[in-house]
């Protein structure tokens, strides 16, 4: 079975129906849930479900309510996703820099190297490393990061040349797998 | 890197303190005090940080999946991975 690592736009996308990727979305979670795939989301990933829903909320100024529990509501839906491993790499590393040692958790040390071996924004390094972090955890490859960020996939072919895994898009996914 | 604070203590905090170190749960009172100390540090980082959270996440939700789906319309009238990026970009 494959196994994929979800961006947080994927998951998010599963509730905006108006993006043209919203039906490619909808397939990864069936295929997520009928046991096709073997999907992972992370912590981090929560946490920025919870920022980007927040951020919307203020921008649109939405006055309902219940609003105020819509970054909690999709935290809810997404951990609620049938067979989705919400995963994080607890392990810290104990460096030795020049004599000095510091206690660093495991994704934000491989973060550094994909930063300077990929160089894309925080949160995309981020994303990357806690791939790399699961799949020294779990033992096993990860076969890809599904994401529909531009910038990430103009960079799939040096992830996969550096670090060995496909970076796709929600629909790619669904026609490589045939999902 | 351990640091040596001073602090006053009641003197029937410090007798039911001796009873603890009489009955063996600790050796002296400089590791009662610190254990004890950093036990409840521990508990009240978990009441304050952790539970309330823990709990809304446990109520039942306010939200059925289509009103959700309607509040997704007015969050993300456009692409998502854009919205998402646009956060990243900060």
């Amino acid at each position: 079975m494959k196994r994929i690592y979800l961006d947080t736009n994927i998951l998010l996308t599963l509730w905006a129906p108006l993006d043209p990727l919203f039906q490619s979305c909808l397939k990864i979670r069936k295929a997520i849930e009928e046991n096709e795939i073997n999907a992972f989301f992370s912590g981090l990933g929560l946490a920025e479900v919870a920022s980007v829903v927040e951020r919307q909320k203020r921008k649109f100024s939405i006055k309902d309510p219940r609003e105020s529990t819509l970054a909690i509501e999709f935290i809810k839906r997404i951990v609620l996703i049938k067979n989705l491993d919400v995963i994080d790499d607890f392990s810290v590393y104990k460096i030795d820099i020049l004599d000095n040692f510091i206690n660093i958790s495991s994704s934000h040390w491989l973060c550094i190297d994909v930063a300077k071996k990929i160089g894309l924004k925080t949160l995309d390094n981020l994303h990357i490393a806690n791939i790399l972090s699961i799949q020294n955890k779990t033992g096993k490859d990860v076969d890809y990061f599904v994401t529909n960020d531009k910038e990430i996939l103009l960079k799939a072919n040096l992830i996969k040349k550096r670090y060995d895994f496909s970076v796709v898009a929600s629909d790619n996914l669904i026609s490589i797998e045939g999902l | 890197m351990d640091e040596t604070v001073t602090s006053r203590l009641k003197q029937k905090d410090l007798l039911l303190l001796d009873k603890l170190i009489e009955m063996g749960l600790f050796s002296n009172r400089s590791e009662a005090v610190r254990k004890i100390v950093s036990e409840r540090i521990n508990e009240l980082i978990e009441e304050q940080l952790i539970t309330p959270l823990q709990k809304e996440l446990n109520r039942k939700s306010q939200l059925a999946d289509e009103e959700l789906l309607v509040f997704g319309k007015k969050l993300f009238p456009s692409t998502v991975s854009e919205v998402v990026a646009e956060g990243r970009d900060r």
